[in-house]
């Protein structure tokens, strides 16, 4: 376990990923980044489509990955430097702060099978096929593994 | 055949009808607030009801020509006591609390889509080419002030925008997913950008968001409640004998409450689907690629679940694109919705009107104003496009007929949901009458459709707008005058039933006018005339009637040429437009004026012939030789432009004869017919008109289309101007004279018999009039032993209502006629002020103890009282015998003496006026105190008997204009005189023998 010398936000994690897999999708990065990452992404699994007078009244499906990427990475936020040698203070001193990840994290096999499920169960609510789930998966593990030194 | 009409012709139109639901939140909340008000109090009004005679199980028609009409002061002072109204300006306060409210709700609404926004800064980068193209689409866009961009980092699955906030600050919310599409499809942001921009441009943001805080602060504060506490009523009311009477009226406001949202949400929706068309035109306009819109429609649901939706369907949207022909079309539901939402905001300022018993015929005229304005607006403009669009595009525009229906059927519809002409019956008695408003509403748009043609065939303006607006404000004065009849007098009249029968209105009149006519004629007349006195409550109606057809004949006066506003209105027809030729020709002026000069003055030919006939029979003959005239020049008038010149020829034909009329004989004579001479001729010439255009469709015919001729136009010129002055100064000259004649002389009803209420009603009614102050006028007559206590019981006696048991009403008569009595003496002798009061008291504790039977259920002792004691003649004489025989003495003088003044030329008035003096110095002798001399009161009864008796002969002899009766009466009359006399000098105890 690295030591959480300098850590990072989700928005970096996110934008670093989605940089990869859809550059295109860079201002919807940047937009929830503007907002809390928990409360992006409890917003973002209920989205709903409602109609607003004087709107144009388009709908289709655009914004694919970064809003799986977004809810994965802000899931396992926080969770990541955990080791069962946290002390009490730490834990509640996470309460109140922004969730930070750790730079650079190695994950274990079932963090990274519980990575991979997650993706796959955002992933089929957007309509993606589990091979595009699986590829999104790997680069949000590789992001976390080598940081942002790509 | 011309290119794409450009929509804005005319403009739109929607602002009106937002502006419609708008006036009927603020109007409905005055009404609301106002039932609110009287909600917290206890209000008696059953129980004055119940008091004045009201019998719940009679209807409507009964309740108003009933009892509380009959005593009608007496029973608005029991309202004023026991029912209060709040003060006049408290229900004004609803829209005031309503439109604070809605400010805050409009923020903030604007102010929680704010919240969950992103500035566009944060989003894209300060070097994305997204700033320039948005300068660029603000630029096209023409907005003086960019609005303020964000986005709404949630809408990741769709690529549409929003505008809110403000015109003045307006905001434009991307969703996000429109940022990131805008690489791959850069058309489709331009035209989801222009189209917001388009909003911000056609300032529908305010509007629109007004309209939804406005009605949302309504709902909340005013119908929910509203329709709760109904609701409630009708659930877990009290039951009373009377809940029955008053079940209708709450479920008639719990029916109403759901047709409003309903309108409401229909109206809105239907406006906001127009909004969106503009708006893509107007992009379109701009620069925005039609691919745009193509989009797989992925909304379901019929048309039914269309007409609920803020966006109309994608296949409309495309196709409106190319040919804007649904925005001018006229529509079945905006006309239904918008007859609808008028009849409510007249009956929510009718109702406030009633309430303050607020009658001027100018406030209501003003009142209805607004209505009608709203009403002429919406229906005004949307066929003035209908038919402009119909004449560039070369085909067959509206007749306005399928709008007015739908118009009149929504003002039935609201009016019936509303209650407009019902108390506590469901529908009134003759609803069927109220087809009569549908064909107004059907002449209403029939006249305005039939004047957009005209002017838009001959108008060489830039702009159509003028006469448009000319042609609107005429007819908004034609319907506020309409509306003021309809809900004045004229609808209840036809729905409900007239309050006066034909023989009490000839009475009445006979009463004003002794021996004015008692033919035939005046039986006609008289049962005609409470129709006639509903057409003098409304201040405008011959200025409406002038203006029908003086604003169409306008436009002959306009010298032909080229149509410039063509141009205006098809933009890539290049200069001078090639106008197609007038489909239908302006008939020569002559053509329409002369048939009706020349049958105005063949018609004259009746009242000159009966020129010396008596007021009565005059006034007749000329009215009908005026509608006369103007049915036969309405059956001679032109067919094209039918109604227009139909119109216009009855007029002309109805006023040559009315004032040829009034040459021959005089105008003060005439006076009364004028109005209804002239509203008759236009109805005339509506129904003729109509016919005749019915049957020429039938028909199949096409109008007979006149060569046109040189039109020698500054003849034109004149014949119209003296035709407007001729019409408008009759119309001014009528209301000049309405302002300064006397009041009109309110009729007052007669006991009409009706029915006779059940025992259990009867009892109820007791009950009521005890509670709502008759107990204690009661008990003051049964215990006022001063002369001023006395005087006051009198005086609050003749102002109450009198006692509802018909049974026991003689008995109420005595009391009220020996308390006034003993108010009169006591000021002279306190003696005999307080033996009329002892009197009074008697009988009041006699009609108290019948109504206590009544009140058991059973039947009362209706035997009046008579004073036990007998007083001694001298005591009798000084009690006010002698002053009665005196009286009674000068009365007669006076009437003999006036015969004689007038050598045998009687004034019928003034022989009236004595001989009512003479019956009612008689009448003062009835049931007065006994005297112990058994010859004297025989004598006496005598007197007082066949005197009244002769005075009452001698008024109905004058009202018969019976001059042998009338002699035979006034022999009575001065036999009795003699009889006063020798009695007289009996008293004095001179003078033996029989008188």
């Amino acid at each position: 376990m690295t030591s959480p010398v300098k850590s990072v936000e989700v928005a970096d994690v996110v934008r670093d990923v989605v940089e990869k897999l859809a550059p295109d999708e860079m201002p919807a990065v940047n937009a929830l980044a503007a907002l809390k990452p928990a409360v992006a992404a409890r917003r973002l699994e209920r989205a709903r489509t409602a109609r607003d007078p004087l709107g144009f009244g388009l709908g289709d499906l655009l914004v694919t990955i970064t809003p799986v990427v977004w809810i994965t990475v802000e899931h396992f936020a926080g969770r990541l430097g955990d080791t069962a040698a946290e002390k009490i203070a730490d834990r509640l001193r996470k309460l109140f702060r922004r969730k930070a990840i750790p730079r650079r994290v190695a994950l274990t096999p079932e963090q990274m099978a519980e990575l991979r499920e997650k993706v796959l169960e955002t992933g089929a609510r957007q309509g993606l096929t589990p091979e595009q789930c699986a590829q999104i998966a790997d680069a949000i593990i590789a992001r976390l593994a080598l940081g942002d030194a790509e | 055949m011309l290119s794409r009409v450009d929509e804005r012709v005319l403009g739109p139109g929607t602002t009106v009808r937002f502006a419609l639901l708008l006036v009927l939140f603020v109007v409905a909340s005055v009404a609301f607030t106002s039932d609110f008000a009287g909600r917290t109090t206890e209000s008696l009004d059953w129980a004055c009801r119940l008091a004045a005679g009201w019998d719940p199980d009679a209807g409507d028609l009964a309740a108003l020509t009933g009892g509380p009409t009959q005593q009608a002061h007496a029973f608005q002072a029991c309202l004023d006591e026991y029912a209060p109204r709040p003060a006049w300006w408290l229900p004004l306060l609803g829209p005031v609390v309503l439109a604070g409210v809605a400010a805050i709700v409009f923020f903030a609404i604007g102010a929680r889509k704010s919240r969950r926004v992103v500035p566009l800064a944060e989003v894209e980068p300060a070097d994305s080419d997204v700033y320039e193209i948005l300068r660029d689409l603000v630029a096209t866009a023409g907005l003086d002030q960019a609005p303020a961009f964000v986005v709404d980092p949630i809408a990741t699955s769709t690529k549409g925008a929003v505008a809110f906030g403000r015109d003045r600050k307006p905001v434009v919310r991307l969703d996000v997913g429109l940022l990131v599409q805008r690489k791959k499809d850069p058309g489709g942001f331009r035209v989801v950008v222009l189209h917001e921009l388009a909003h911000v441009h056609n300032r529908d943001i305010t509007l629109t968001y007004a309209t939804v805080a406005l009605w949302r602060t309504f709902l909340a504060l005013a119908l929910l409640p509203d329709t709760a506490w109904l609701v409630l009523q009708l659930l877990f009311g009290p039951s009373s004998p009377l809940s029955s009477s008053y079940l209708p009226g709450l479920v008639r406001g719990v029916v109403l409450a759901v047709v409003m949202v309903l309108l409401v949400l229909l109206a809105r929706a239907d406006v906001l689907r127009t909004r969106e068309v503009y708006a893509d035109l107007t992009a379109l306009r701009w620069g925005a690629d039609r691919r745009g819109w193509e989009t797989t429609d992925r909304s379901s649901g019929g048309a039914f679940a269309e007409l609920w939706r803020t966006h109309p369907r994608w296949d409309l949207r495309r196709s409106s694109l190319d040919d804007p022909a649904p925005l001018f079309g006229v529509r079945a539901l905006p006309m239904f919705l918008t007859g609808a939402g008028a009849a409510l905001i007249n009956n929510a300022a009718f109702q406030y009107l009633k309430q303050y018993r607020i009658h001027d015929g100018w406030q209501h005229q003003v009142i209805t104003l607004v209505a009608a304005a709203l009403v002429t607006g919406v229906a005004g403009i949307a066929l003035w496009r209908a038919v402009v669009h119909a004449r560039l595009t070369g085909i067959s525009g509206p007749t306005g007929v399928r709008a007015g229906m739908w118009l009149g059927l929504g003002l039935v519809a609201g009016e019936l949901v509303a209650g407009q002409h019902v108390d506590h019956d469901w529908v009134p008695a003759r609803w069927w009458a109220m087809v009569v408003l549908v064909a107004a509403g059907v002449a209403f748009t029939w006249w305005i459709a039939q004047n957009a043609r005209l002017w838009a065939g001959t108008w060489r303006g830039r702009t159509l707008r003028a006469p448009m607006l000319l042609a609107l404000l005429a007819g908004g004065v034609v319907l506020s005058s309409w509306f003021v009849w309809w809900l004045g007098g004229g609808g209840p009249l036809l729905v409900v039933g007239s309050l006066l029968n034909t023989d009490d209105l000839i009475d009445e009149f006979q009463r004003g006018l002794p021996g004015a006519g008692t033919g035939r004629v005046s039986r006609i007349v008289l049962s005609t005339v409470p129709l006639l006195a509903t057409l003098h409550h409304v201040p405008l109606v011959l200025v409406a009637v002038a203006l029908t057809w003086v604003v169409p004949l306008l436009a002959w006066t306009i010298r032909p040429g080229l149509l410039r506003w063509v141009h205006e209105a098809v933009p890539d027809v290049p200069e001078p437009p090639a106008l197609p030729p007038p489909a239908l020709p302006l008939p020569a002026l002559r053509r329409v004026v002369l048939p009706g000069l020349i049958a105005g003055l063949a018609a004259t030919v009746a009242p000159f012939v009966e020129r010396d006939l008596d007021e009565l029979a005059y006034i007749a003959t000329t009215f009908v030789a005026a509608a006369a005239a103007a049915l036969l020049a309405a059956l001679v008038a032109p067919s094209t432009h039918r109604l227009a010149t139909t119109l216009a020829g009855a007029q002309i034909a109805a006023l040559t004869t009315i004032a040829c009329g009034a040459l021959i004989r005089s105008w003060s004579v005439l006076e009364p017919m004028i109005t209804p001479g002239l509203v008759a001729a236009a109805g005339i010439a509506v129904a003729v008109a109509a016919v005749r255009a019915l049957a020429h469709r039938l028909g199949r015919l096409r109008p007979a289309a006149t060569a046109p001729r040189r039109a020698r136009v500054r003849q034109r010129r004149t014949a119209i101007a003296v035709l407007t002055i001729s019409a408008l100064g009759v119309a001014g000259a009528e209301i000049a004279g309405a302002a300064t004649s006397d009041h009109v002389p309110e009729f007052v009803q007669k006991t009409t018999s009706t029915a006779t209420p059940s025992a259990a009603t009867t009892r109820m009614q007791v009950t009521a009039w005890n509670r709502v102050g008759g107990r204690t006028l009661l008990d003051h007559l049964m215990s006022a032993t001063t002369c001023d206590a006395a005087s006051a019981a009198a005086t609050d006696a003749a102002a109450f209502l009198r006692v509802p048991d018909h049974r026991l009403v003689p008995l109420w008569q005595t009391v009220v006629t020996r308390s006034g009595r003993a108010r009169t003496t006591c000021t002279d002798n306190v003696e005999t002020g307080l033996a009329w009061a002892r009197q009074a008291a008697a009988a009041a504790t006699a009609l108290r103890t019948g109504l206590d039977v009544v009140a058991r259920g059973g039947t009362p002792d209706t035997t009046v009282p008579e004073p036990a004691e007998r007083l001694n003649l001298a005591h009798w004489a000084g009690r006010g015998a002698r002053n009665v025989l005196i009286n009674y003495g000068m009365a007669a003088t006076n009437l003999f003496d006036y015969i004689d003044r007038v050598q045998g030329q009687v004034e019928t008035p003034t022989l009236a006026r004595h001989c009512a003096e003479v019956t009612r110095a008689a009448r003062d002798g009835q049931g007065f105190f006994r005297v112990d001399d058994p010859w004297m009161q025989d004598r006496w009864d005598s007197f007082v008997e066949a005197a009244g008796t002769a005075g009452a002969h001698c008024m109905r002899a004058i009202m018969d204009l019976d001059e042998q009766a009338l002699q035979v009466a006034l022999q009575e009359i001065q036999a009795q005189h003699r009889a006063a006399d020798c009695l007289r000098s009996r008293l004095h105890g001179s003078a033996e023998g029989s008188c």
